[in-house]
C-alpha cells in the first residue's frame, strides 16, 4: 500500500487552498495544531542561547559537509555499519531494494522517515514483491488511508477522531469504538503482531555522529524501537545534512528538536544506536546498511541556500505558518510542505516541483522566530522568488558581490561522490517575463516624483469608477484618497508661498 | 531637537492622507522639527517580495537620495521601516562598495512612528478623550519581528488612557502579505476573519496597529461580514487626544 | 533527587518503588509480577538484586532456547539502568551480551533497577556523562521517560501504544 493521494486535490496550491478552506472536517482537524503554537513560541522565546549553538554546530558543519560524511562514514564502518551513498532518490531505492534481495527479505517494518518519502522507498520495495508496514501509529493511519502524511512531525493532524474510527474500523473487520485509548488498544495488537514478524526494519535518523558514528532516532511511541530490535537486518536512510560533528552535540540538538516539535523536554524514547547487534548479543539487526541520501543537498554548499541544510524537521515553522494553519499539509502536494518545504520543495527538485510554493506566503516571519536553528525562512522565500522569475529553479551561482561564508566542495575523481553527483539542469535567464516588464516599467515611473505624482494622479481617478459596492474575494476594494497626501501639501506649499 | 523627514508612504500617501497628518501632529507634539520632502514615493517593497530585486533597488536608490540629509526618518508604517532596515543593505550593495555605509547609516536612522516616539524620545505624554477608550492591538508582523515592535504601541495607548485587552493571537498574521492577498485571495480572507473575530471576541471599541496595509485589509473584509470592531492606526487614534487649542498656538500644520 | 524524580515522574506516568537495599529488588519485582518475566544476565544491578530466585521457573533468560517465541509472552521484562535524569524522569538503558534490546519494549510492563546514585540533576547532566566515554558506547543506548504514548490520535496523548504501558523505577540505595 503507498500513500500518494491528498485531500485536498488540485493542479496549484491556490487550488488546492480553496478545497482545504471549504472542508469543514478538516479545518476542524487542523484547529487541533492551535497548541502547538505556543509551544514553538515558548521556545523562541527562551531558548537563546541553545539556539546559538545549535546554529553555530550547524554552520560548523556546513563549512566542511564532505569532510564531516567522510568522518561519518570512517565511523560508522569502525562499529561494523555498511555504508552506501545515493546521489539520487532513484540510486537510494536502488540500494534499498538490492539489500532487501540480497538478504532475502520478506517483510518490511518502517519508523517514521520524511526522507524514505522523498524517494518514495515504499512503492519500490512492494514492486520488489515485499510487504511494508508503517509502524508509527499516524503513519500507519495514513498508510492505510492510501495518504501522504500531511506534518512532519503529526502525520495525522489533517484527520478527525470519527475518519481514524473508520480506517482502523476497515482495518478491523468491525466497527471499533470512537475511543482513543480503545483504538490504541486495537492498533497495538494488529500492528506488533506484524511487528514481531518482521525480517527487515528501516528508519531515517534524527542524527548521525561523526566521531562515534552514532544514529540518534527520537519517539514517542516505541515503534522505532521494534524496527531496530527485530528484524535481522536494518537499513538507515540518512540525508546528509544529518551530520553532526560529536556525540556530545546530542545535548544541544536533542532537547532543542522535542521542544521545538511538541513542547516536550525530552521525548518519550531516544534510541542511540552505534553499529550492529554485537557477538553475544541475541537480539538487534545482524547487519546495519546507512545509506548517505544527497538528492541534491550538497549542492547547495557555499551557496546562500545553504543555511536550509541546517533543518532538524522539528515541524516548529509548519506549527507557527498561518498559511499552514488555514490549509494543512496536503494543499502544498509536496513531501515537505508548510514553511520549510516551500524551501527544501524546489531546492531539492532544482525548481522542477513546487514552483509556486515560495509564493504561498504573506512572508509574515513567524517560521524565522519559531526556526531553533536560526534559518532565514522568510529571506529564502523571497530570494526564491526571485530566481524562480529569473531563471525558473533556484540560482546556485552568487550575485556579483554577495558574500558567500563557505567554500563549495567540488568533488575531483576518486572522490566518493563523484560518480554519484547529479547535475543540475540548465535553465535560461528569463529576463523577458511581462511580470518582469511590468515591474521594471513600475519603477522606472515611480522612482521619479513626477512619474509617482502622474500615475498615481491617474490610478486614483480611475479607481473612483469603481462601485462602492464591488467586492473583490469578500473584501470591500478601499477607495483612494480624494487628493493625497504630498499633493495637499504641495498646495498648500505653494498656497503660502504667493 | 532633530529634524525629522517623514516618510509618507505610497499607502499612506494615497489612501490614508489623514493618518499620515496624524502621524505629523504627533510629531510636533513630541516637539519636533518635521519635514515632508515632496520628491518621495515608494520604499519599494511590493518589488522586493515580488522578487524583483532590480526593480526595488531603483526605487531604494531614489529613497535613499530623498532622505539622506535628514538626522531622523519616520514612518506610520512598520512594513515600510523594515523594509529599509531590513533589506535595503543588500538591495543596494551591487550599486558599489561606497553605498553600504550611506545604506546603513540612513537605515539606522530610520524608525517607525510608535518606535520614535517610545524609544528614542521617551514620549507618552498623550491624553485620549474620551478615555476609558477598550483598544486591542494588532501586531503587524514585519514591523514585530524585523522591528521589535510590540510594547511601544501599547506603552503610548495606555499612557493615553485607554484600556488595553490582548486579543487571543495578536501576533498572528491579518492575511494581507501584499501580492499574497492577491494571488491567495481565498488565505488573506479567510486569515482577515480569524484576526477579526479574536478583536471582536475581546469587546474592544477598536483594533489599532501600526500599519495602514493590515488595517486596510481588515477593513475592507469588515465591511462585508460587519465582523469586529473598527480598524484603527495607532496615530489616529492617539491622535485624536491632542487638544486642538494647544496645537494651534504652537503653529502647527 | 528522589523527590524531583518522583515529582517528574507523577506528570510523566512512571511508577517509584523504594528506595530499598538491592538484596531487596528481586523478591519485590516478582511479587507484584505475574507469569513469566524476561530478565537479563549480566547486569550488575539485576544480577545482585536476588530477582532470579524470586522468580524461579518465571523466569525468562536470554540463553533460554525459544527466547524469541517467549519474549513476546512475558507480562514484564526488568532491566538494569547506567544513568537516571531527574527533570525529565529517564534512564539510560544499555543493550549489551545478556541484555537483549527487548527487555524494556517488547513486555507490558518495564521495571527498571536505577541506582539512587546515578540520578542526575538534569538529562543534560545525564547525557554528558554519557558523552564522556563516547568509546564505551553499547550498540544501542535508549533513553527511555515513560510509558510509550502517541499524540496521533487529534493530538491527544494516548499511551500504550508500541513500548510498554507501564514503567517502574526501582530505586536502588546500595
Amino acid at each position: 500500500m503507498s500513500g500518494h493521494s491528498i485531500v485536498t486535490p488540485g493542479p496549484t496550491m491556490r487550488a488546492r487552498s480553496k478545497v482545504a478552506l471549504r472542508d469543514n472536517e478538516l479545518q476542524a482537524a487542523i484547529s487541533n495544531l492551535d497548541r502547538r503554537l505556543f509551544t514553538a513560541r515558548a521556545v523562541a522565546d527562551t531558548d537563546a542561547d541553545t539556539k546559538a549553538r545549535a546554529a553555530a554546530i550547524r554552520r560548523e558543519t556546513l563549512s566542511d559537509l564532505d569532510g564531516w560524511l567522510d568522518q561519518l562514514q570512517v565511523a560508522l564502518e569502525r562499529v561494523g555499519a555498511t555504508v552506501h551513498r545515493a546521489a539520487t532518490p532513484a540510486g537510494a531505492r536502488r540500494i534499498i531494494v538490492d539489500i532487501a534481495r540480497r538478504e532475502q527479505a520478506t517483510s518490511v517494518i518502517k519508523s517514521k522517515s520524511m526522507a524514505t518519502e522523498e524517494i518514495d522507498c515504499n512503492d519500490a520495495l512492494e514492486a520488489a514483491g515485499l510487504t511494508v508496514l508503517e509502524t508509527d501509529l499516524g503513519e500507519y493511519i495514513v498508510q492505510l488511508a492510501g495518504e501522504r502524511p500531511s506534518h512532519i512531525v503529526t502525520p495525522t493532524i489533517h484527520k478527525t477522531l470519527p475518519r481514524i474510527t473508520e480506517l482502523l474500523s476497515v482495518e478491523a473487520g468491525a466497527p471499533l469504538p470512537e475511543d482513543r485509548e480503545l483504538l490504541t488498544q486495537f492498533a497495538r495488537q494488529r500492528l506488533r503482531e506484524q511487528m514481531l514478524r518482521a525480517d527487515m526494519g528501516i528508519t531515517g535518523a534524527n542524527f548521525a555522529c561523526a566521531d562515534t558514528g552514532t544514529l540518534a532516532l527520537v519517539t514517542n511511541e516505541g515503534n522505532l524501537d521494534y524496527c531496530v530490535t527485530v528484524p535481522r537486518v536494518q537499513v538507515a536512510l540518512v540525508p546528509v545534512e544529518k551530520v553532526i560533528p560529536r556525540f556530545a552535540d546530542l545535548a544541544t540538538f536533542l532537547p532543542l528538536l522535542t521542544r521545538s516539535a511538541t513542547g516536550q523536554a525530552i521525548s518519550n524514547y531516544v534510541t542511540l544506536l552505534t553499529g550492529p547487534r554485537r557477538p553475544g548479543e541475541i537480539d538487534g539487526p545482524d547487519v546495519l546498511h546507512v545509506v548517505l541520501l544527497d538528492h541534491n543537498r550538497r549542492s547547495l554548499v557555499g551557496t546562500p541556500y545553504e543555511e536550509m541544510l541546517a533543518c532538524i524537521r522539528c515541524g516548529a515553522c509548519l506549527n507557527v505558518c498561518p498559511v499552514y494553519r488555514s490549509v494543512s499539509g496536503h494543499a502544498y502536494d509536496s513531501v515537505y510542505p508548510g514553511p520549510m518545504g516551500k524551501v527544501l520543495t524546489p531546492l531539492l527538485n532544482a525548481g522542477t516541483q513546487g514552483r509556486d510554493l515560495p509564493f504561498a506566503s504573506t512572508l509574515c516571519g513567524a517560521c524565522t522566530e519559531a526556526c531553533p536553528v536560526e534559518i532565514p525562512l522568510a529571506d529564502l522565500l523571497v530570494r526564491l522568488r526571485a530566481d524562480l522569475r529569473d531563471h525558473g529553479a533556484p540560482n546556485l551561482g552568487t550575485r556579483a558581490g554577495e558574500h558567500t561564508p563557505h567554500p563549495r566542495t567540488v568533488p575531483g575523481d576518486g572522490h566518493p561522490w563523484a560518480a554519484a553527483t547529479a547535475p543540475l539542469p540548465d535553465r535560461p535567464v528569463r529576463a523577458r517575463s511581462l511580470k518582469r516588464r511590468g515591474f521594471a516599467l513600475w519603477a522606472r515611473v515611480w522612482a521619479s516624483p513626477y512619474g509617482y505624482r502622474m500615475s498615481t494622479r491617474g490610478a486614483r481617478l480611475g479607481a473612483r469608477l469603481i462601485p462602492r459596492r464591488a467586492r473583490w474575494h469578500g473584501r470591500r476594494i478601499p477607495a483612494p484618497a480624494a487628493t493625497s497626501f504630498l499633493e495637499q501639501r504641495r498646495r498648500e506649499q505653494q498656497g503660502s508661498s504667493r | 531637537m532633530p529634524t525629522v523627514g517623514l516618510f509618507v508612504t505610497c499607502l499612506g500617501d494615497q489612501v490614508r492622507p489623514d493618518t499620515v497628518a496624524n502621524a505629523e501632529r504627533l510629531l510636533v507634539r513630541a516637539g519636533c522639527t518635521v519635514e515632508v520632502p515632496l520628491i518621495q514615493t515608494c520604499c519599494g517593497q511590493p518589488a522586493i517580495t515580488a522578487g524583483e530585486p532590480e526593480a526595488a533597488a531603483r526605487l531604494a536608490r531614489h529613497w535613499v537620495e530623498t532622505f539622506e540629509p535628514f538626522d531622523a526618518v519616520v514612518t506610520p508604517s512598520g512594513s515600510c521601516a523594515s523594509t529599509v532596515r531590513h533589506w535595503y543593505a543588500r538591495l543596494l550593495e551591487p550599486l558599489g562598495a561606497g553605498w553600504l555605509p550611506r545604506v546603513d547609516a540612513l537605515a539606522s536612522r530610520t524608525f517607525e512612528l510608535t518606535q520614535y516616539l517610545v524609544d528614542e524620545l521617551g514620549f507618552t505624554d498623550l491624553q485620549l478623550a474620551p478615555a476609558g477608550l477598550r483598544v486591542t492591538v494588532h501586531d503587524a508582523c514585519h514591523g514585530l519581528r524585523n522591528l521589535g515592535i510590540r510594547d511601544q504601541p501599547r506603552a503610548l495607548a495606555t499612557a493615553a488612557g485607554v484600556e488595553l485587552v490582548e486579543m487571543s493571537e495578536p501576533e498572528t498574521c491579518c492575511g494581507f502579505g501584499g501580492s499574497f492577498s492577491a494571488s491567495y485571495p481565498e488565505i488573506a480572507t479567510h486569515l482577515a476573519d480569524d484576526k477579526l473575530a479574536m478583536a471582536a471576541a475581546t469587546d474592544a471599541d477598536c483594533v489599532v496597529a501600526c500599519d495602514t496595509a493590515c488595517l486596510l485589509h481588515l477593513e475592507a473584509r469588515r465591511a462585508v461580514t460587519g465582523v469586529g470592531p473598527e480598524p484603527v492606526h495607532i496615530a489616529d487614534l492617539l491622535a485624536s487626544g491632542i487638544d486642538p487649542s494647544r496645537e494651534a498656538n504652537e503653529g502647527a500644520l | 533527587m528522589i523527590e524531583t524524580l518522583a515529582a517528574t515522574v507523577e506528570r510523566t506516568g512512571t511508577t517509584l518503588l523504594g528506595p530499598m537495599p538491592l538484596p531487596t529488588a528481586g523478591p519485590a519485582i516478582a511479587a507484584r509480577t505475574d507469569g513469566a518475566v524476561a530478565i537479563p544476565i549480566g547486569d550488575p544491578l539485576v544480577d545482585d538484586s536476588g530477582l532470579l530466585d524470586a522468580l524461579g521457573s518465571r523466569a525468562l533468560l536470554p540463553d533460554a532456547p525459544d527466547w524469541r517465541a517467549q519474549i513476546s509472552h512475558a507480562t514484564a521484562g526488568v532491566t538494569g539502568s547506567l544513568l537516571a535524569a531527574a527533570d525529565t524522569g529517564s534512564v539510560a538503558v544499555a543493550a549489551g551480551p545478556g541484555r537483549p534490546r527487548a527487555l524494556p519494549l517488547i513486555p507490558p510492563h518495564h521495571w527498571c533497577l536505577v541506582d539512587v546514585a546515578t540520578i542526575e540533576p538534569t538529562f543534560a547532566d545525564a547525557f554528558v556523562r554519557v558523552a564522556a566515554t563516547p568509546d564505551a558506547l553499547p550498540s544501542d543506548l535508549i533513553w527511555i521517560s515513560g510509558p510509550s504514548r502517541t499524540g496521533d490520535l487529534e493530538m491527544v496523548t494516548t499511551v500504550g501504544i508500541h513500548g510498554p504501558l507501564a514503567v517502574t523505577f526501582v530505586l536502588i540505595e546500595r
